[in-house]
């Protein structure tokens, strides 16, 4: 056998050929440079919608709202099916509705609260069915751009999940640019052969879940009296999926720890479409059971899930959004949940709500 | 464990850092227990199955390296045919005979590489003695998907020799695998959802979106196979091995026969070699040379449509282009004279564009057959080619909406594409590329930012090829 190690090599530099010192630093600068390209990307190309603007407003609520107050912990149906003037003028106390669309994990959810709740507050929970079997530790993309829009809430984050949200860069940059390109297409398109979609069919999503489509408690008001054209977008099929076995004690730690401060946590449940409920009723009474059983003592979880079951025509874009009607109904039976808790308790006095659909 | 997952990306870093380490004379085991694992990802009996088809055509060989009887020879290698082809239709095909097995990785490339082997020792070349170079000869994890189908005369004596980290040959490689992950991310796996929008409905379609289609498929398919052939030969390089190269910029063919010797090269000169020669060569039938040659053709156009698919689409794919060469030798004649008194013979130039375009349509309209899910889908394809023309510009803007961002990638990558092919093709431009150091570097640096910023990694495709 011939040995070919070490054969000089071209690259135009006869006499010293470059060794894997070489390779490595030009690689390396090569890396660097390609990183500051995509992380200018990521910073100066705008995002669709500037929805996750929200974020800061919330977070600045919440910080700053005196009082005693109501915090509601969750995902977007808090943010669609959420009147916190309602539920302020029937318990007592101002809102901060923390609710976001987006899938950032019920660790951040929950962090983000945690931060600003104090003595005397009341944290409501109450999780699309989704986040019951999806990872507590959110979507690397999606906390990605949460951290990115409001840099405050990185602190909130654990180490993993900023690893997980900057392994997304790349893909989140590949969506941006994608989207560049289409607009920039369809600009072509329309400059050369008129307007490509001159009677579009539905409502613009990105113009309702944008930053202006919230009121100051941070509820999202802009769809209410949109008529929505498309299907609904269903949720996970809990049948198939276990419940994420660190979400419950996640819950019941944060629980624990708001109860030695003074905080009353209760559990509620996001409003679900009726054939929704129907398909997964067994599952979700799993979930009921779990809920009662493990937060037992910390947190109160004073209503079934079936009593926020809603038909079809109550809600917007998804099986968890609703719609102007549902939303009052809806934000009545959680002002119903405040009002069953401890009774013990001093703050936010809640209301009870006999009200028939 | 695809070249473009994040998984091969940390895979192929590992099996590289480790082979940089341990001594050259250890080189091969690296490599070859990175290929068993890289085929046992997919299933880990492929591994096995893939070893012991190895050991069986090993043994085999060094049979009939020492057998001098013709007689026993000719048993033998016909034994060892039959076993591997057995093999390979009993995995590839069992669903035409109503049960279906997974398809091992690789079947079709690394038996027709044993039958070509298996061969050559029958006609006379050596066999390997080194069970560890003929693994690796079969195994090699960079080739073992999808080709290209190697032979032993040119890839067992690289195998043979140590090979350590060369400067030169590394960034080679590099570039190679830079220029497939474009081919494959920006181009191909953008273009996929238009194609399959159509093929997958196409009783909806129209005569403009077919051939929207179509003509999209055919890059697609060209920048996936080519694409993924361009990582296999830069990955090899990594490691020091020169691997075939498959393709020469097929698109710019000017006949069919011409579309051969460019397309999917390691196959077309494996058939040509052990399917077409031993046909053309042969003495027992009563007829011309001529019409044995033609007919030779036609058979070994139709076992490439076999090779790819037991579907009656692949078959009819094979015989298509099989009756297109047929045809094209016969009409040699007429299509001169018509030449001649178009005034086309005159006007070099034209003459040569106005064959690219014919053979590419010619290439387009059989890719129908061989995108379709099955027969009667292309049928339906082709039917669709005769309808809806006063509404093309209309059909032909849903299609692109369906993700305008892609579309225009994936159609700037193919200009991209056809560029760079163009420029390669002149030895002046290359060797100005070469000589600027800044803008080669600014160049990979583009190539680089175009794979990650707009490479459809997110929802991407497996390398069409990995099916066959």
């Amino acid at each position: 056998m011939t040995d070919r190690s070490n054969t000089p090599s071209g690259d135009g530099e006869a006499g010293n050929p470059p060794g894997l010192g070489t390779l490595l630093f030009r690689g390396g600068v090569m890396g660097i440079l390609l990183a500051a390209a995509m992380s200018l990307v990521l910073v100066f190309v705008p995002d669709g919608n500037d929805y996750a603007k929200a974020a800061q407003l919330k977070g600045e609520r919440l910080m700053t709202l005196p009082g005693n107050r109501i915090v509601m912990i969750g995902g977007s149906n808090l943010a669609f099916g959420i009147d916190s003037r309602l539920i302020e003028s029937l318990a007592g106390c101002p809102v901060a509705n923390m609710g976001m669309n987006g899938y950032f994990g019920v660790r951040f959810m929950l962090a983000e609260a945690d931060a600003g709740l104090r003595r005397g507050d009341v944290a409501v929970i109450a999780l699309e069915y989704d986040s019951f079997v999806k990872s507590v530790e959110g979507s690397g993309a999606d906390l990605l751009m949460v951290g990115k829009t409001v840099p405050r809430t990185v602190k909130y984050m654990t180490f993993r999940q900023v690893a997980s949200g900057v392994t997304q860069i790349p893909f989140v940059v590949r969506s941006k640019m994608s989207r560049v390109a289409g607009e920039a297409f369809q600009g072509m398109y329309d400059a050369a052969l008129g307007s490509s979609d001159p009677d579009p069919a539905g409502p613009d999503i990105n113009a309702i879940e944008s930053l202006s489509g919230f009121t100051p408690e941070g509820d999202l008001v802009a769809h209410l009296d949109v008529e929505w054209q498309g299907g609904h977008e269903d949720g996970l099929d809990l049948t198939e999926l276990p419940v994420d076995p660190k979400l419950f004690p996640l819950i019941r730690e944060f629980s624990e720890r708001m109860n030695e401060r003074g905080v009353d946590v209760v559990f509620s449940y996001s409003p679900v479409m009726r054939r929704y409920y129907i398909r997964h009723q067994p599952a979700i009474e799993r979930v009921h059971a779990m809920a009662r059983q493990e937060l037992e003592g910390v947190a109160a979880v004073p209503s079934d899930p079936g009593v926020f079951v809603y038909e079809e025509d109550s809600f917007f874009d998804t099986v968890y959004h609703l719609g102007r009607e549902g939303r009052e109904h809806r934000s009545r039976l959680v002002a119903q949940d405040i009002a069953a808790r401890d009774p013990g308790t001093d703050h936010c006095r809640g209301a009870t709500f006999s009200e028939s659909r | 464990m695809s070249f473009h997952s994040a998984e091969f990306v940390a895979f192929l870093a590992l099996t590289y850092s480790v082979w940089l380490i341990v001594p050259a004379s250890l080189g091969w085991l690296v490599l070859l227990a990175a290929s068993l694992y890289f085929c046992g990802t997919y299933q880990p009996v492929f591994a096995l199955q893939v070893l012991a088809a190895a050991a069986f055509a090993f043994l085999l060989a060094q049979r009939l390296g020492i057998s001098t009887e013709p007689t026993r020879r000719k048993l033998l290698l016909a034994f060892a045919v039959a076993l591997l082809v057995g093999n390979l239709t009993l995995f590839k095909y069992s669903g035409s005979f109503g049960f279906d097995l997974l398809l091992p990785i690789g079947i079709s490339f690394y038996t027709f590489q044993l039958i070509g082997y298996l061969v050559d020792v029958y006609r006379g070349e050596v066999p390997e003695r080194d069970p560890r170079t003929f693994s690796l000869f079969v195994l090699f994890f960079p080739k073992l998907a999808s080709g290209p189908i190697e032979r032993a005369r040119t890839f067992i004596p690289q195998l043979q020799t140590l090979q350590r980290f060369d400067y030169a040959q590394t960034v080679a490689g590099l570039r190679l695998i830079l220029w497939g992950a474009f081919k494959k991310l920006v181009v191909a796996d953008h273009l996929a959802p238009f194609v399959a929008h159509i093929y997958d409905n196409p009783e909806s379609a129209t005569g403009a979106v077919t051939v929207m289609a179509t003509v999209l498929y055919a890059f697609q398919i060209y920048c996936d196979f080519s694409g993924y052939t361009d990582m296999a030969l830069g990955i090899a390089a990594l490691f020091g091995y020169r691997l075939t190269p498959n393709f020469n910029r097929p698109y710019i063919a000017t006949s069919i026969q011409d579309f051969w010797k460019r397309w999917h090269i390691s196959l077309t000169s494996w058939l040509t070699d052990y399917v077409y020669n031993p046909i053309a060569r042969q003495k027992l039938l009563k007829v011309k040379f001529y019409y044995v040659m033609l007919g030779g053709l036609f058979v070994t156009f139709v076992i490439s449509g076999i090779w790819h698919g037991s579907h009656w689409n692949f078959v009819l794919w094979g015989a298509l282009h099989g009756a297109y060469i047929v045809a094209s030798l016969q009409t040699q004649k007429l299509r001169a004279r018509i030449s001649e008194r178009s005034g086309l013979a005159r006007r070099p130039r034209l003459r040569v564009a106005f064959r690219i375009g014919f053979t590419f349509t010619l290439v387009c309209f059989a890719y129908v057959l061989f995108r379709a899910e099955n027969v009667g889908t292309a049928m339906d394809l082709y039917a669709s080619l005769f309808r809806g023309w006063s509404q093309a510009l209309q059909d032909l803007k849903v299609l692109v909406l369906i993700n305008p961002g892609s579309m225009l990638i994936g159609l700037s990558g193919v200009g991209v594409l056809l560029l760079v092919e163009m420029l390669q093709a002149r030895p002046a431009v290359r060797a100005a590329f070469e000589g600027r150091a800044a803008f080669r570097r600014i160049t990979y640096f583009a190539c680089a930012l175009a794979v990650l910023m707009i490479g459809a990694v997110q929802g991407g495709q497996d390398f069409i090829y990995f099916q066959f």
